[in-house]
């Protein structure tokens, strides 16, 4: 089945409140934000940040291997985001093959300190984004709206607590896809929690970029 | 959110003054005021009351402002960090450690940042809270380890790493060695090596439990460090407690006590809103994205 679709289904299970206050965030952000996302053409910002076993991951270093995927997910907490991570898991090799790298990006600092994405076996470097600190320089963070905030208390989701900071930002889910020079040759982000992109795009995407000449960007 | 459109609301927080903020930013008025305005949207209300000769922050704006400021400064270290990571460069690191907090919690940290650049200009101090405070708002120290600090003042941020009970530790040949675990009475019945700060949390932990159990410690010898404590306790000079986080290289023998017991939160400090160089707050990001129990769950197994 198609992620999209796997995604979709699990949304109807949500409760309706839910699903009514994920509909309004969405029309916010396309409203909004979307227009703020790091686009194609643009030079993708450089980041050096702690991998799931403490150690440092630069994009600087990863671009000597290839391309680069950037995916930003909300964090451990949230099914459609773990349900990604399994979906891009399953293609690490073919990332591979392909002749580039992938990594995932979250502000999520408590799966990392209980040390949940080594117990998953991760195929795939994830990294912390502490304070959503790379998310802002390519465009991705929101505030989290006060009914929605209010839900994920409800549901004994603290990002204050999960983050180390009290500001409750977080990821729109985005994917990003830059040449070995660093410029954006790929960039998707609709606001929605549900719409990602499918691994097999992630995969023929890669193979273009890796296929053809390195641009210079804006 | 942008961080051009952060930025013109900082500018316009602190000047409350649109033409001012304008020329801060270098764009224009019009440029600033829409940014504002796509800012507004996405945050769900007006951040400014705008009136005609004053402009001020409504309850929405001052809600955000300390957020967006520290997300400007996130964003603005992180291409720091990023930056001197290409270039191999380093800053000092300049690091307090609390009384009883062993300097072996750090190396898996040190490590990390050795292996970008070995170049590192590492200075530790060891202290009571209250001195290592002092050290911090005055510049000298950029973060600290401490126990618990439940009190630190308002200017320090404090993030909890990891939670750990304490330890006895005594020499290899003492008579605790076949006991599972050891009471508190028989621990006042030992000589305790403590630290010579009545400020270090130890000591004072080891006050409360005897006050409790309702017991005096026979003898006490005092040192100036852990260190040096754990040095005593192997020249069979007496006894002592520490954290669990505590490397079992020591030829020492560590014995749970028996007695309920709060954990100890060893909690990573750092001042408010101060700018530190890349190497210190790469430091304090490996720190809080670190899996600290995860380790000495697997040192233990």
């Amino acid at each position: 089945m198609e992620l999209r679709q796997t995604l979709t289904e699990m949304m109807a299970q949500r409760p309706a409140a839910y699903q009514a206050l994920l509909n309004d965030l969405t029309a916010m952000l396309r409203r909004a934000a979307l227009s703020g996302v790091l686009r194609e053409g643009e030079k993708m910002p450089d980041f050096v940040l702690p991998d799931a076993d403490g150690d440092l991951v630069a994009s600087d270093e990863l671009f000597h291997h290839g391309p680069l995927v950037v995916v930003f997910f909300r964090g451990e907490w949230c099914p459609f985001c773990c349900t990604t991570l399994t979906a891009l898991n399953d293609v690490a090799d073919e990332v591979r093959a392909a002749g580039g790298s992938l990594v995932a990006l979250s502000p999520d600092a408590a799966s990392f300190r209980s040390g949940a994405w080594q117990r998953q076996g991760m195929r795939f470097p994830v990294l912390t984004d502490i304070d959503g600190a790379v998310g802002l320089q390519f465009g991705t963070m929101f505030r989290v709206p006060d009914g929605l905030r209010d839900f994920y208390l409800a549901a004994g989701i603290d990002l204050t607590l999960r983050h180390g900071d009290a500001s409750w930002f977080l990821p729109m889910p985005a994917t990003f896809i830059a040449d070995t020079s660093g410029t954006v040759r790929f960039a998707y982000a609709s606001g929605d929690v549900t719409d990602r992109v499918e691994p097999a795009e992630i995969i023929a995407r890669l193979s273009e970029v890796a296929a053809t000449p390195a641009l210079k960007h804006s | 959110m942008e961080l051009s459109q952060i930025k013109y609301f900082v500018a316009l927080a602190q000047t409350l003054h649109f033409t001012k903020a304008a020329e801060i930013c270098n764009v224009s008025q019009p440029a600033l005021t829409r940014a504002i305005q796509k800012l507004e949207q996405e945050l769900g209300g007006p951040l400014f009351h705008r009136e005609r000769s004053h402009t001020q922050l409504t309850a929405l704006g001052q809600t955000v402002l300390p957020s967006l400021e520290r997300a400007l400064a996130a964003a603005r270290d992180a291409r720091s960090q990023a930056d001197a990571f290409r270039r191999r460069e380093t800053s000092p690191l300049r690091i307090g450690l609390e009384y009883s907090v062993p300097t072996a919690v750090l190396t898996p940290i040190l490590s990390v940042l050795r292996r970008q650049n070995t170049d590192i200009e590492l200075t530790l101090r060891q202290g009571s809270q209250a001195q290592l405070c002092e050290r911090m708002l005055a510049g000298e120290i950029d973060l600290s380890l401490m126990v618990n600090g439940a009190d630190l003042p308002e200017r320090l941020h404090r993030w909890e790493l990891f939670a750990e009970r304490y330890i006895l530790l005594c020499p290899s040949e003492h008579r605790f060695r076949d006991q599972e675990r050891v009471a508190v009475r028989e621990l006042a019945e030992e000589c305790l090596l403590l630290h010579e700060d009545a400020a270090c949390p130890v000591r004072r932990f080891v006050a409360d439990l005897f006050e409790q159990a309702g017991v005096r410690p026979r003898r006490q010898h005092f040192g100036n460090s852990l260190e040096q404590i754990l040095e005593m306790v192997q020249a069979s000079l007496g006894v002592s407690l520490a954290g669990e986080s505590l490397p079992a290289t020591a030829p020492v023998l560590r014995r749970p006590i028996e007695m309920e017991q709060p954990n100890r939160s060893i909690v990573l400090t750092v001042v408010a809103g101060r700018q530190l160089g890349p190497t210190p707050a790469m430091c304090i990001k490996l720190m809080r994205a670190r899996a600290w129990g995860q380790d000495s769950k697997a040192e233990a197994a």
